[in-house]
């Protein structure tokens, strides 16, 4: 998945159409990236629905001259984060739906199953780099970007998290 | 294994996204109307939300408990000592009123720098509760809790207790044996301090054995009623030991309707009920090829009241009233009062 930037100079932040016609191309990567750390299509929409909100509150902050797409991808996590914490309402998975959903997949690979469930109980923080790394296809240093720290960090946090999948990643000399 | 069968693996594991093309349409629309982006209709023909209110008895008189909790507990059960457990803690997780039901336990995790101890777990029909002891202070542990069953998916909730001392409460209660006792695993892999600051990660597993205090259903159910274009089934009114849990299947609710605190219980006086958790989702008629569910927790019981219970939600309101005095259930007590009491949306 190409991360080519999408810079901002001037736009009109009361137009939101204008708005629209910046963010829709984001959208895509957006919804992959809330399907990837939330699981359910219906999450995954609602959360980028919340996330597309708060940005267009909050759009008069950003920074000319960036990148929008880390900033977007910033809310969207901080999004699914916010409906997987403890709210008061909260969205469950139906139970019945999940576990035949586990059993499709059981019966196709156990270990993609295993996986699934591996992957779904790692912290926010560690499913995040995994979903930007391998499902989003960042790099890292688009992934410091997306989540606030160093590159190196953003590696070091990968790799925890692999490790906690049982995926011992090979790492190169340049990493 | 090299980046691109990590990738392979992880694509199969989370499987391909669906982009819904309509989904620009409707997040301009609702850009155009902010106010209302809590009431977006999902794309399925029928929605079916089912709702579980837990309420806790923080009002609950000592001596009604008394009677109830000796209905409730299984004759199995020891009466396990709680005083190791400190007050604060027991009153964090809304189980002062009940502390002899909560098991103590002396189970230590090791993962890096960081000790956890459970020492102390509570579990019922509606509820499960750990207490953790966090050696050094760093914050709320995030744990997954499976049964002998399988993983209890379900919403949590963390507070805090005394200082190093946190309480975790998910939204479910575990299944127990016939000995009416719960064989969980629980399995933290961060904790989370509570304001800002880095998370820990690390593996910490425990595998505690808690009894499953019983439930008293309130009436007999399914109860099929109206609700202005809602068909509601309320299909469960319990009381356990700590909370009055209640669950509805309301069909005709779009998420929007329900995302939000839209259901109380109100007591025979008309106060309402603290509400300590809930939590919705929607689910799919068996006709169609996918549903969701909504589920809630909150509350607090309204012990040592008589006559009716109210539950009231958008677009109207349903009167109940148990025929019995709480602390005298009994099957079929609950019954429907004259017609259905509709009161104004708020």
């Amino acid at each position: 998945m190409s991360f080519a930037p999408v810079v901002v100079r001037d736009v009109n932040v009361g137009d939101e159409q204008e708005f629209m016609l910046l963010l829709e191309p984001l959208l895509p990567t957006a919804h992959r990236l809330a399907l990837g750390l939330l699981r359910s299509p219906s999450d995954a929409e609602d959360a980028v629905q919340s996330a597309l909100l708060n940005a267009w509150r909050h759009f008069g902050q950003f920074r000319r001259g960036s990148d929008l797409k880390p900033w977007l991808l910033t809310i969207v996590a901080n999004e699914c984060r916010r409906q997987r914490r403890n709210r008061w309402w909260s969205v469950v998975k139906s139970a019945g739906l999940a576990s035949r959903a586990d059993r499709e997949a059981s019966a196709a690979d156990p270990a993609i199953a295993d996986l699934r469930r591996a992957l779904y109980r790692l912290p926010h923080d560690q499913r995040l780099v995994v979903m930007l790394r391998y499902y989003l296809d960042l790099s890292f240093d688009e992934i410091a970007l997306t989540t606030g720290i160093s590159s190196k960090a953003a590696k070091s946090r990968t790799y925890r998290a692999l490790e906690r999948l049982r995926l011992s990643p090979e790492v190169s000399p340049d990493e | 294994m090299n980046d691109s069968e990590i990738r392979e693996r992880v694509r199969e594991a989370v499987g391909e996204a669906q982009y819904p093309p309509d989904l620009p349409g409707r997040v301009q629309a609702q850009l155009k109307a902010p106010r209302r982006e809590s009431a977006h209709p999902r794309a399925i023909g029928l929605i079916a939300a089912i709702l579980a209110i837990a309420v806790v008895a923080a009002l609950f008189a000592p001596r009604l408990l008394t009677r109830q909790t000796s209905l409730l507990q299984p004759a199995a059960s020891p009466a396990p000592q709680s005083s190791e457990i400190p007050a604060q803690d027991l009153a964090a997780a809304q189980l002062t009123a009940v502390a002899s039901l909560v098991d103590p336990l002396h189970l230590v995790a090791q993962s890096g720098s960081q000790r956890i101890e459970l020492i102390a777990a509570y579990a019922d029909a509606a509820r499960t509760v750990l207490f953790f002891r966090m050696t050094p202070d760093a914050g709320l542990p995030m744990a997954s809790i499976d049964d002998a069953y399988g993983f209890l998916n379900a919403s949590s909730s963390g507070s805090r207790g005394v200082p190093g001392d946190y309480v975790f409460a998910l939204n479910a209660g575990p299944r127990p044996g016939i000995d009416g006792i719960a064989h969980l695993k629980v399995l933290i892999t961060g904790v989370q301090p509570i304001g800002p600051g880095a998370s820990t990660q690390g593996h910490w597993t425990f595998a505690p054995d808690v009894h499953v205090q019983g439930s008293q259903p309130i009436g007999s159910y399914p109860l099929h009623f109206a609700l202005g274009s809602w068909k509601v089934t309320l299909e469960v009114i319990e009381l356990t030991p700590s909370v009055v849990h209640v669950q509805a299947l309301i069909d005709g609710a779009t998420v929007g309707d329900v995302e939000q605190k839209f259901m109380t219980l109100v007591d025979s006086s008309g106060h309402e009920v603290r509400q300590i958790a809930g939590g919705a989702s929607v689910t799919v008629p068996q006709a169609a090829a996918e549903l969701e569910h909504v589920q809630e927790h909150s509350g607090q019981r309204p012990v040592g009241t008589s006559g009716g219970r109210q539950i009231q939600a958008a677009g109207g309101g349903q009167q109940r009233g148990p025929r019995g005095r709480p602390g005298n259930p009994r099957p079929g007590g609950f019954e429907r009062q004259g017609p259905i009491r509709r009161t104004p949306a708020h």
